[in-house]
């Protein structure tokens, strides 16, 4: 019997809220979110900076003019200039080109083979499991930095060696945690369903579980992105990823450190105050789309 | 004057899409003693108006309305301070679903139910020992003393159930709130379980109100039932009255969608889904679903009316009461 | 609680840390092996004769084949012996027995401030969520997390050395003190008390101010953003609104209930922090010139002093693995549900 049969003459049944549409939804997250925002904000201008940097600068990145060398910031310098005379600000500008490709070369790198990793691993479980496992423990043995400084330095100076150093002590992670989604998602009812109604087991892998572990993946990867920015600037400050007179914060930095006891303090607070800015929003950024993406932690 | 009157209690939930009014004018009371059964469908509001009632309501819910008397006294107006410490535990006591997880998983029991008793009672540890092996007896845990250092994982259900009882009973409350009591126990633990309780009532001559969705449990255990449908009560009075002859629409469907032995046919359903709690049906909420609907159901929602033979209904248009059953009522 | 079957889980750790450790040993090894060209032409130099080339390098058992080399360096550990070093011509055990203190200090000063002030705060951001210690709180960390650990070493050494001069600058675990004192404890805080030597004591804590700061703050801001995370998923759990119920004091119910499961995870949280801050020690040395071990390895990787740098990686994986055994094994003492 439909209702309306039921229900009284002169009666009308409440109307269903309308349906939410997926961007509304999104934009809704993020009004409760303003940090989330923040970082989406902070991320998109570094991108800017990155793509479009070199094109706006006033000055030469590696223009050595020492006449005009150590001069507080002021309007012709906002930043100020470092030891060998050259403009930090753009210095600064042109660095977030070479970080960002750094750091999102090893977070690529790292993440793909990670989860490949750990996707194989998990899905096909028994010695293979163990034996990949033991050894992502091996690797997670030493302490982070220590193991990239000693890749570092075994490999040479160089941006590939940044890039190498850091996704390596990266891949563990994501290993990790690959195997432990694909170990759940394995058992769960809709898995059991697609091999009933007859996927091979390769289509049930790409096709249906890994969809399925993807966000956790993203989130990682967003904030992965951040620490990996302090490890690479980690390196180069020690001199043992690129090396001076690059560009690149944390390159910057050690200068600064060479030339600390004169008092030049903008040397190297700006490019570490780039770093600090551009890790907080990726990691505001990461944070918010956990809480979006998990439905535990949604704004209700 | 009743043990508990709750007036008009109105509870809101409030979410992105709006405000969820899950109970939209509750009113119950129980007085010493007497076993009083809540039952409703799922998402009828049976529990949240217990956790209303010693408000432990979680985000985003929120009283908005309403009393509720204890003794006289308004709880919805009292410092939490002064609920935490006079109220809860010492007065009205709660058990809640799934016994395992309401139970702080890295603590023994035993440690879980002296340390009550240390604090709420002021009893030292050796009496608190002492008298937990005592409570633990009384609800028939064979064992007491094993049983008291294991933890909450290594309990099965019904076990864990028992537990929690003893817990809820350590600070000798004048009523306790079950929540679902046997739900996701198996028949023979269930039947154990309310043995279990109509013991204690007799023995305490505590009060208990029962949430359950049970209809069968609360014609066992329940002196009278209070009826919910989408955050009214529908109907409450004497359970011969209410499960014999019905006067709510509601109750009556209700009852008649239990399977039975010996039925014929296709098991009665009722109509329709039930009431949106965000956009309710103006009037009374059950009217959409009701075959005794008027018109008069879509305007105004009826009040809670005494009507024979020895119920509170709220209904325009309630079901008509055969004189016979009425008569050996 | 140190039940017999916990001590044996315990030992079953220990034991499972050695294949680990071999493990880790090789691929120290091995890296040092992947450096194209041989440390002895690094480092002598192109000046010496052929013969003392190869007299160096038969020394250094640079002439056998590579397994050879690793069983050779895995005889010599066993007893002891980490080779000796290029630069200070020490034995590099040697160097890091006098270099050790230093650092354990620092790290252990360090990670004391960061749990001490961590676990409170995120205690109080979460009980009180949303309100202004909350959102201190959150501040607070996210921006602790963010920043790079040798800037804010700069940062601070900056203010408070080169503009207020209130704190010793980059100069030693003594500030300006000459005084030298026999080392009992390592500690030179410690052992100043211990030999009522307050001059130097007081030397030694200004010393270790920035450094400690520094190196605290950045591992206080994970675990503080844990504790908060894990203690607000907590008090939204069944038995806590159990323990409410019974009207136990809300104080109550935090520290013995709500603390006890979520020290779980922030155990755990805490272990790898430390492994976080073995690494960021070093740039903290490098920052302060504190004569620790990573000062010592950063010169030894710069002159490419190979035993040395394989003796520090060594030494400071051991450290790690040490700890994380015991808050592992803590761990498994605290959650009665871990299988042991």
């Amino acid at each position: 019997m439909a209702i309306e049969e039921i229900v009284a003459p002169g009666t009308t049944v409440a109307a269903m809220p309308p349906v939410v549409g997926r961007f509304s939804d999104f934009v809704y997250q993020l009004r409760g979110n303003p940090a989330t925002f923040a970082g989406l904000f902070i991320v998109a201008l570094i991108f800017l900076s990155a793509l479009l940097g070199p094109f706006v600068i006033r000055y030469d990145p590696y223009g050595v003019n020492l006449n005009d060398a150590a001069l507080a910031p002021s309007l012709a310098h906002p930043f100020g200039t470092d030891q060998y005379g050259e403009d930090v600000l753009t210095r600064v500008v042109v660095a977030a080109r070479l970080d960002l490709v750094m750091v999102l070369s090893a977070v690529v790198a790292s993440t793909v083979i990670g989860v490949t990793i750990g996707a194989l691993a998990g899905f096909f479980g028994h010695y293979f499991d163990e034996g990949v496992m033991r050894s992502q423990d091996v690797l997670q043995a030493f302490p982070r930095f220590v193991f990239a400084m000693a890749v570092a330095w075994a490999l040479g100076p160089g941006v590939v060696t940044v890039i190498v150093a850091t996704a390596a002590i990266n891949i563990p992670g994501y290993a990790r945690l690959m195997r432990g989604l694909m170990l759940s998602v394995k058992e769960s009812q809709f898995a059991m369903a697609a091999v009933a109604v007859g996927n091979s087991r390769w289509r049930l892998l790409w096709r249906h579980l890994l969809p399925n572990c993807l966000t956790p993946v993203i989130v990682l990867s967003t904030l992965q992105c951040g620490f990996t920015i302090l490890e690479a600037a980690g390196l180069s400050f020690i001199g043992l990823g690129v090396r001076v007179p690059t560009a690149e914060w944390g390159v910057m930095i050690s200068m600064g450190l060479q030339d600390f006891l004169q008092g030049h303090w903008w040397i190297y607070t700006f490019p570490g105050l780039a770093i600090a800015v551009a890790v907080l929003g990726f990691n505001l950024l990461g944070d918010g789309l956990q809480d979006i993406l998990d439905p535990k932690r949604r704004r209700v | 004057m009743s043990l508990l009157e709750v007036s008009d209690l109105r509870t809101s939930f409030f979410l992105r899409t709006g405000e969820l009014r899950v109970l939209d004018g509750v009113n119950i009371d129980i007085d010493e003693g007497e076993v009083l059964g809540l039952v409703g469908e799922t998402g009828s509001g049976k529990s949240v108006t217990a956790y209303s009632i010693i408000r432990l309501l979680k985000q985003p819910g929120r009283i908005v309305g309403g009393e509720v008397r204890w003794r006289g006294r308004d709880l919805v107006t009292l410092w939490e301070s002064e609920l935490e410490q006079e109220i809860r535990g010492k007065e009205i006591a709660m058990i809640f679903q799934n016994p395992r997880e309401a139970l702080n998983p890295v603590i023994t029991v035993g440690r879980q139910l002296t340390q009550v008793l240390e604090i709420r009672r002021g009893m030292s540890k050796r009496e608190a020992r002492l008298e937990a092996i005592k409570i633990v007896k009384s609800l028939h845990i064979s064992d007491p003393e094993s049983r008291l250092n294991s933890h909450p994982h290594q309990l099965s259900g019904g076990m864990a159930q028992r537990i929690m009882i003893s817990l809820a009973l350590s600070c000798e409350p004048r009523l306790l709130i079950a929540d679902e009591p046997t739900t996701g126990l198996d028949v023979t633990t269930q039947y154990q379980i309310v043995q279990l309780l109509r013991e204690l009532r007799d023995r305490t001559g505590m009060a208990i109100l029962i949430i359950t969705h049970d209809l069968a449990l609360a014609a066992q255990m329940c002196d009278r039932v209070a009826v919910l449908y989408a955050g009214k009560i529908a109907e409450v009075g004497r359970t011969e009255y209410l499960f014999r002859s019905p006067r709510h629409p509601y109750t009556k469907a209700l009852l008649a969608s239990r399977p039975r032995l010996g039925l014929k046919g296709d098991i009665v359903t009722i109509p329709g889904n039930v009431a949106n709690l965000m956009h309710p049906p103006g009037g009374c909420r059950f009217h959409p679903r009701c075959p005794n609907a008027l018109s008069i159901c879509s305007e105004f929602q009826p009040p809670l009316e005494q009507m024979e033979p020895g119920q509170l209904v709220a209904c325009h248009n309630p079901v008509v009461v055969h004189q016979e059953a009425a008569a050996s009522g | 609680m140190a039940s017999p079957r916990l001590l044996l889980y315990a030992a079953r750790r220990v034991l499972l840390i050695v294949p680990v450790l071999l493990v880790a040993l090789f691929l120290t090894f091995a890296l040092t092996r992947i450096v194209p060209g041989n440390p002895i032409d690094r480092v002598a130099g192109p000046y010496i004769s052929n013969e003392r080339r190869a007299e160096l390098k038969h020394e250094a058992y640079l002439d056998r084949p590579f397994y050879e080399q690793f069983a050779l360096y895995l005889r010599d550990l066993s007893h002891g012996n980490m080779g000796t070093s290029y630069t200070t011509a020490q034995d590099v055990s040697k160097d890091l027995r006098q270099r050790f203190p230093a650092t354990f200090e620092l790290v252990t000063y360090a990670m004391l401030f960061a749990v001490l002030v961590a676990i409170p705060l995120g205690i109080a951001a979460a009980i009180k969520k949303d309100s202004w210690i909350d959102s201190v709180a959150r501040a607070v960390s996210v921006m602790g997390v963010s920043m790079p650990i040798f800037w804010l070493g700069l940062m601070l050494l900056y203010v408070f050395f080169y503009f207020l001069d209130w704190l010793p600058g980059p100069v030693g675990r003594t500030g300006s003190a000459t005084v030298f004192v026999h080392p009992i404890t390592g500690f030179l805080t410690v052992d100043s008390l211990i030999t009522g030597n307050f001059d130097l004591f007081g030397q030694a804590v200004k010393a270790l101010v920035l450094p400690c700061f520094t190196l605290g703050f950045v591992a206080m801001a994970p675990i503080a953003r844990m504790t908060r995370a894990v203690m607000v998923e907590v008090l939204q759990s069944d038995y806590i609104r159990t323990a409410r119920s019974l009207g136990l004091p809300f104080r109550v119910v935090v520290l013995r209930h709500a603390l006890k499961n979520a020290m779980i995870p922030i155990l755990t949280i805490i272990a790898a922090v430390y492994g976080y801050a073995l690494g960021g020690e070093v740039l903290v040395e490098i920052i302060f010139s504190w004569p620790g071990m990573g000062q010592y390895s950063y010169n030894a990787l710069l002159s490419s002093d190979f035993p040395a740098i394989q003796g520090f990686v060594l030494l400071v994986t051991l450290l790690y693995m040490v700890i994380y055994l015991i808050l592992d094994v803590a761990n498994a003492a605290l959650d009665p549900r871990v299988q042991y």
